[in-house]
């Protein structure tokens, strides 16, 4: 019921713009990457939910904690288990806006490079983020990429002493958002 | 002397490297293990995607408990697909609902729904991992066991 209060919510944000104006993904990528002496730790999802709005900039994006897959299935476990918590904190979210929009041609192919503000909400914690970012225009589809760093002490994730010094505390975060645009979404629908 | 205490603690310290070796063995195979191929678990659920939708719609916690981290064999009608060299996902659509199950596929299994076809009957067997704006699955292959039943 919540969640179809969260549609419901998504829906009224989104029919606030005209319908060109919204750009929406169901199918977004997000990665991440942690480099440790003791081993990397990898893991990505291809079903985030995005909306970028083309008139304000306005950028969110949410994704379900458990969706994350890892090729080793201990790692998953504890990754779900002991550090994010999965159960008690199911998903993550961003809400910001692209500062420089005017810079972005929508109409236009091209690289346009961006400063994406916004608040970054994982484990129950909320912290603010400046991330430079990418978007694309090629033949008529958006797509909105960015890298960022993110400390695990912030969110407060707690790493167990035993392996403190073998995981690092910084994890880089790679967005990837292809956007159709809602018309085409809603096609795929009967 | 010597010979006589080495006696004394010859099955003492065989038995303690056996059970350390036992322990590192699977201490190491089971840092290694590898997540299960899909292809090999037994669904703990069939459904269509309409009752599957339908059940989240209603009551999205209820249904998290139910089928969240479960495999579940989802039978329903392809409304898209997104085959990549490395990812796939396709969406299953429920009739007379907004929400879509979305299949992001396993790796090894990214080839498997290059054929699909917008209104192609299929089953897709995944684990479930939640309720955003649609049913999300993980770690999917086609059901091959059930395809077009």
């Amino acid at each position: 019921m919540k969640s179809l209060v969260f549609l419901s919510l998504l829906l009224a944000v989104l029919s606030t713009a005209p319908p060109d104006d919204r750009l929406i993904t169901r199918n977004g990528s997000i990665s991440f990457y942690s480099k440790a002496p003791l081993e990397n730790i990898e893991a990505n999802t291809k079903t985030a939910v995005s909306v970028l709005d083309k008139k304000t900039g306005q950028l969110e994006f949410s994704v379900l904690i458990k969706s994350f897959t890892f090729e080793k299935a201990l790692m998953q476990e504890h990754f779900n288990e002991n550090y994010l918590e999965s159960d008690r904190f199911p998903k993550s979210t961003f809400k910001g806006k692209i500062e420089d929009l005017s810079k972005v041609n929508f109409d236009k192919d091209g690289k346009y490079t961006v400063v994406v503000t916004g608040e970054l909400f994982i484990h129950g914690e909320t912290k603010s983020l400046v991330t430079p970012a990418t978007i694309t225009i090629h033949s008529g589809t958006a797509t909105a990429t960015t890298e960022f760093n993110i400390s695990l002490s912030d969110y407060k994730i707690k790493i167990p002493s035993l392996v403190k010094d073998k995981i690092s505390n910084s994890v880089k975060i790679v967005v990837n958002l292809e956007y159709g645009n809602q018309a085409e979404q809603l096609q795929i629908k009967n | 002397m010597k010979k006589k205490r080495w006696k004394k603690y010859k099955f003492f310290v065989l038995f303690t490297l056996i059970i350390l070796g036992t322990g590192a063995t699977y201490g190491y195979n089971e840092y290694n293990r590898l997540t299960p191929n899909t292809h090999h678990l037994k669904p703990l659920f069939k459904i269509n995607a309409e009752e599957f939708l339908k059940q989240f719609e209603a009551n999205d916690s209820e249904a998290m408990t139910r089928y969240v981290d479960k495999i579940i064999s989802v039978r329903g009608i392809v409304g898209y697909t997104n085959v990549t060299d490395t990812t796939a996902t396709v969406f299953l659509n429920g009739p007379g609902s907004l929400a879509s199950i979305i299949c992001e596929f396993q790796k090894d299994s990214n080839k498997e729904p290059q054929n699909l076809k917008k209104g192609d009957s299929v089953r897709i067997k995944g684990i479930c991992s939640g309720y955003l704006m649609d049913v999300i699955m993980v770690r999917c292959v086609m059901d091959e066991q059930w395809l077009n039943k």
